[in-house]
C-alpha cells in the first residue's frame, strides 16, 4: 500500500500544533470513492451493454424467469419487460439495504459491483445456453467463461482486502477548537478509534450525515498525542499530534468529605478539561488520605467561592471562578445505624447506645473469659497427639 | 495406693490416681495428694558425692527418706512411680522397698508394684551406674518377695524416651488389671478418633468469631457516641457530664478483647501446625477433615461416634501384627509377647465381639482411643548368655563395672535388709544382674550367680 506522510504546522498565538499523517492512500475518499466508484459503474455499464447484446442479438433468454413467462403464454415482449423489471426491483432493494448499512457513497458503490455481477453472472448463463443447447461450443465462448470465472474471483479478493471504508481527517480546527473531526464513509459499526494516552482525546460521534458519519475528537490534555484507526483489525492509518503547547489555568480546589473540610489542593489545569476530570486526582487523593475506596464514594458536587452550584461538564476556559468547591459524600458504615434513631430525641438515643455498650462490654467479658477457657483447652489436646 | 515423687510430677505431670508424694522440694500439689516433704537435714557424716546434689547420693536420698515415709499406711495395691535416672528416687524406692521389708507381715495379701522410668542409654555413666545398682537391689527383693509369695512384687520399665502419655495410660492400667510378673513394654500402637479436638477447635474458632464482631460493634457505636458529641447541642454535653463514663475503660476492654483473639489465634495455629503433624505412635482413624464435615451436618456428639464407628474396619486393627517399637534398655528375649488393646468406652461396645481374639481392658481415662501393646516378661539373667532371657543393655553393666571402689559408695547403698538378713554393699558389688523371673528357671548354677543372696536366702531357710 501507498503511504505518504503529511506534515502540517500551525502557529498561533498561544498554541503550536504539529500534525503527522501517516496514511494509506487507498483510504482517502479521492481513491477509494471517486475512483473505485468509476472503476466499479464502468464495470456495470460494460455488464449491462453485453447483457442487453447477448439477449437482443443472440435471442437466448438468460434470466430463468423469462423463460418461465413465456412457457405459461406470454408473449416474449411482456415477459422482457416484466423480466426487467424484477431485476431491476432486486438492484434496487440491494441497493437501499446496502446503503443503511455502508453510507450512501459506499453503498452505492457495493450495489454496483452487486449489479455488475448480477449481470456477468447473465452472461455466464447465456454462453452456458448456447454450449448446451445449440451443437458445439466455439473458442470465443470458452474464452468468454474463463475470462468470465476468474474476473469474478479477481472481483470477489478485490472484494475481500479492499475494506470499504474512505476516511477523511480535518485537523485544521485543532489549533483554535481543539477539534479534530474524522470523516468516515462506510460501516462504523466496525470502524475504531484507538486514543494513546487514552485521556488526551475524548471521542464524540459517530454523527450521522448522509454522505458520511464523522467523529469529533476533543482535545482534553498532554502534550503529545497519537490517534490510529482501524477498521476490521485493520490499521488505516494515524494521526500523531505533538508539540501541543495547552494552556493552563490555576485553580483552587477546597475539598470537603462529608460536608468537612479536608484541604486546599492548588494546581494548573488545563483549558480544554472538563470540571469533573480536572477534579478527578483530588477526589482521588481525598479518598486515600481518608482511606476509602473510590468506589464508596456516593456523590461529588461542585461549588463555586459564591456557593452557586457548578455543572460538572463545564470546560475549564468556560469557567469564571478561580476557586472551586469539591464535595464528596460517602456513606459511613456506622451512620446506617442512626437511620433507626432518627425520630429519637438525642438523649435517649445516648442512652440507649450506651445501654448497648454496656451489654457489649459484659459480652466481651464472658467471651474474653471463654476464649481464656479455650486456650487452655487447646494447649491440653496436645497430650493428645503423640 | 499409689506414689510417686517430684521428679516424676515435674516430668510427667500429676497422673491419674496419685494419692501420695514424696518430695524434696515443697511444691504446689491439689490438695488431694499427700505431700511427703523430704527435708535435706544436712548430716555431715553422712556419705556425699563431690559436686553434685545430696540427693544424688542413693545412701543419703535412702536414709533420709526412710525416717520419713515412716508410718506409711499401704493399701492392697501399691504402685510406686519412680524416676530411675534421679538419686533420690532411687532412695526413696529403696526405703519404700525396706519399709515393707520390716513391715512383711502385714503385707500378706498386698502387692507392690514398681513402675521405672529408665534412663535413655546416653545418659552419663554415672546414672548408668547408678540404675545398675538398683536394678542389682530390686532384683533381690523380687527374688524375696516372689520367693514368699510369688506375684506380690513385679515392676515395668519404660524408657525415659518414651511419650509420656504411655505413663499414664500404664499407671491406670494396672490399677485396673492383674499383672502376674514383671515386664517390659516394646511396642506400641495407637489408634486415635480426634473428635473432641474437632470440637474443642470449632467451639474456639466459632467464640473467637463471635468476640470479633462483638469488639467491631462496639468500636462502632462508641463511634457513633463520638459523633453525637461532636453534633450534638450543648445540653447533651450537660447531660453526658452528669453521667459518668468511663471511656478509657472500655477501650482497655476493647484492647484486652483483641489480644484475646490473638492469643487464640495462636493457640489455633499451634493446635492446627504442630500438634497435627507430629504423630509418632499414632494413627488417626479418621481424617479430621471427615469429622469437621460430620460436625457442621449437625450431627450430635453420640451419632458420630456410632456413624464413624460402624464405617471403621476395627477386626482389621486389632489383627495388625505391626507395631511401633518403643526405645528401651532392657531388650526383650525371646519369650512369648501378651498383646493387649486398652481402649475407651466409647469403643468398648463395638470391641465386645473381638474379646475372644485378643485381650480387650477398658481404661476410663482415656478418651476415643485405643491403644495396642506388647509386651513380654521381663526375665534378665546378665551371666546366662541365652537368648531367651532379656538382655539389660551392655552399656550399663560396663559403667558399673568400670567405676572406681571410692564412687561405689555413690551408688550403692552400704547395707540392705532383705528379710532378716543384712548385705553389704560390697557384696552387692559382686552378684550379677539377676532377677525373679530368671532365677525361677534356672537349677543348681543358682548360687553361682549370687552366692550371698543364695545363701542369705537358704539361711533364711527359703
Amino acid at each position: 500500500m501507498c503511504v505518504y506522510f503529511y506534515v502540517k504546522r500551525t502557529v498561533l498565538w498561544w498554541i503550536v500544533v504539529r500534525v503527522e499523517t501517516s496514511f494509506s492512500r487507498l483510504f482517502t475518499p479521492g481513491v477509494s470513492i471517486v475512483l473505485r466508484g468509476v472503476v466499479y459503474s464502468g464495470l456495470l455499464l460494460v455488464a449491462l451493454l453485453l447483457c442487453i447484446v447477448g439477449n437482443v442479438y443472440v435471442g437466448v433468454k438468460p434470466f430463468i424467469i423469462e423463460n418461465m413467462l413465456v412457457s405459461l403464454g406470454y408473449s416474449g415482449e411482456l415477459s422482457l419487460v416484466i423480466t426487467c423489471l424484477f431485476v431491476f426491483g432486486v438492484v434496487l432493494v440491494a441497493f437501499l439495504v446496502l446503503t443503511s448499512r455502508y453510507g450512501l457513497v459506499m453503498g452505492y458503490i457495493r450495489s454496483t459491483i452487486i449489479s455488475s455481477i448480477i449481470f456477468l453472472l447473465t452472461i455466464l448463463g447465456i454462453t452456458w445456453y448456447r454450449a448446451v443447447r445449440v451443437e458445439g461450443v466455439g473458442l470465443g465462448d470458452a474464452i468468454a467463461t474463463v475470462f468470465l470465472v476468474s474476473f469474478l474471483v479477481l472481483l470477489a479478493i478485490l472484494d475481500r482486502k479492499y475494506p470499504y471504508v474512505a476516511v477523511a481527517i480535518d485537523t485544521s480546527k485543532l489549533s483554535k477548537e481543539y477539534l479534530v473531526t474524522v470523516k468516515v464513509y462506510g460501516n462504523t459499526s466496525l470502524f475504531v478509534l484507538e486514543i494513546i494516552p487514552v485521556n488526551s482525546f475524548e471521542i464524540r460521534g459517530p454523527f450521522k450525515t448522509i454522505y458520511a458519519n464523522y467523529y469529533e475528537l476533543r482535545y482534553m490534555a498532554g502534550k503529545k498525542s497519537s490517534i490510529i484507526m482501524k477498521y476490521k483489525d485493520v490499521e488505516l492509518g494515524r494521526i500523531i499530534i505533538s508539540e501541543l503547547e495547552p494552556l493552563l489555568k490555576q485553580i483552587v480546589f477546597r475539598a470537603y468529605v462529608n460536608d468537612d473540610d479536608v484541604g486546599v489542593y492548588e494546581y494548573s489545569v488545563e483549558l480544554t478539561k472538563t470540571l469533573d476530570v480536572a477534579s478527578e486526582p483530588i477526589i482521588r487523593a481525598v479518598s486515600a488520605k481518608i482511606g476509602i475506596e473510590p468506589e464508596q464514594i456516593r456523590e461529588v458536587l461542585f461549588f463555586d467561592s459564591n456557593g452557586a452550584s457548578l455543572d460538572p461538564k463545564i470546560y475549564i476556559k468556560d469557567l469564571d471562578t478561580d476557586e472551586v468547591h469539591v464535595k464528596i459524600y460517602f456513606t459511613e458504615p456506622y451512620m446506617e445505624i442512626l437511620k433507626y434513631y432518627r425520630k429519637e430525641s438525642i438523649i435517649s438515643l445516648w442512652d440507649k447506645l450506651m445501654k448497648r455498650i454496656e451489654i457489649y462490654g459484659d459480652l466481651i467479658d464472658d467471651l474474653s473469659e471463654k476464649l481464656d477457657k479455650a486456650v487452655v483447652r487447646l494447649a491440653n489436646l496436645s497430650v493428645n497427639w503423640w | 495406693m499409689i506414689i510417686t515423687t517430684d521428679t516424676i510430677i515435674r516430668r510427667l505431670g500429676i497422673l491419674p490416681g496419685i494419692r501420695i508424694a514424696i518430695v524434696k522440694k515443697l511444691m504446689h500439689l491439689p490438695s488431694s495428694i499427700k505431700q511427703i516433704f523430704v527435708d535435706d537435714i544436712g548430716i555431715v557424716s553422712l556419705p556425699r558425692s563431690i559436686g553434685v546434689s545430696r540427693y544424688e547420693n542413693i545412701e543419703y536420698a535412702r536414709i533420709i527418706a526412710k525416717k520419713y515415709i515412716k508410718g506409711l499406711t499401704y493399701g492392697d495395691l501399691n504402685i510406686a512411680i519412680i524416676d530411675a535416672s534421679s538419686g533420690f528416687d532411687i532412695g526413696v524406692a529403696i526405703a519404700l522397698l525396706e519399709d515393707i521389708n520390716r513391715n512383711i507381715e502385714m503385707l500378706a495379701n498386698k502387692k507392690i508394684r514398681l513402675i521405672i522410668m529408665t534412663p535413655s542409654i546416653n545418659d552419663k555413666d554415672a546414672v548408668l551406674a547408678r540404675l545398675c545398682s538398683f536394678l542389682k537391689i530390686i532384683f533381690m527383693y523380687d527374688i524375696y518377695l516372689n520367693t514368699l509369695s510369688e506375684g506380690v512384687f513385679t515392676y515395668t520399665f519404660i524408657d525415659r524416651d518414651n511419650p509420656v502419655q504411655l505413663f499414664r495410660v500404664m499407671t491406670e492400667f494396672y490399677q485396673s488389671v492383674e499383672q502376674p510378673s514383671s515386664a517390659v513394654i516394646y511396642e506400641l500402637k495407637r489408634y486415635y478418633l480426634p473428635v473432641k479436638d474437632m470440637i474443642v477447635l470449632m467451639n474456639s474458632i466459632n467464640e473467637r468469631a463471635k468476640l470479633e464482631t462483638t469488639l467491631l460493634s462496639m468500636k462502632m457505636d462508641l463511634a457513633i457516641l463520638n459523633t453525637l458529641l461532636d453534633k450534638a447541642q450543648p445540653e447533651l454535653w450537660d447531660y453526658v457530664k452528669n453521667k459518668k463514663w468511663n471511656v478509657k475503660g472500655l477501650i482497655h476492654k476493647i484492647r484486652k478483647g483483641y489480644e484475646k483473639i490473638v492469643s487464640v489465634d495462636n493457640a489455633i495455629v499451634k493446635t492446627i501446625s504442630e500438634n497435627m503433624s507430629r504423630l509418632k505412635y499414632t494413627e488417626l482413624l479418621v481424617d479430621p477433615k471427615n469429622i469437621i464435615e460430620l460436625l457442621l451436618q449437625g450431627i450430635p456428639y453420640k451419632r458420630i461416634h456410632e456413624h464413624l464407628l460402624e464405617e471403621m474396619d476395627l477386626e482389621r486393627i486389632l489383627t495388625d501384627e505391626k507395631l511401633l517399637p518403643l526405645t528401651s534398655i532392657i531388650i526383650p528375649g525371646n519369650e512369648e509377647a501378651e498383646h493387649l488393646v486398652l481402649a475407651s468406652s466409647s469403643f468398648m461396645s463395638t470391641l465386645e465381639k473381638y474379646r475372644e481374639l485378643i485381650q480387650i481392658y477398658e481404661l476410663e481415662t482415656l478418651e476415643d482411643e485405643l491403644i495396642k501393646l506388647k509386651m513380654k516378661k521381663a526375665s534378665i539373667c546378665e551371666p546366662c548368655g541365652d537368648q531367651k532371657y532379656s538382655k539389660i543393655h551392655r552399656r550399663i553393666i560396663d559403667a558399673h563395672n568400670r567405676l572406681s571402689v571410692t564412687l561405689y559408695e555413690n551408688i550403692i547403698p552400704s547395707e540392705i535388709r532383705i528379710g532378716n538378713t543384712v548385705i553389704y554393699g560390697e557384696d552387692l558389688v559382686k552378684c550379677k544382674l539377676i532377677n525373679y523371673n530368671a532365677w525361677k528357671k534356672l537349677g543348681v548354677e543358682k548360687q553361682n550367680y549370687c552366692p550371698i543372696l543364695y545363701d542369705k536366702l537358704k539361711e533364711a531357710g527359703i
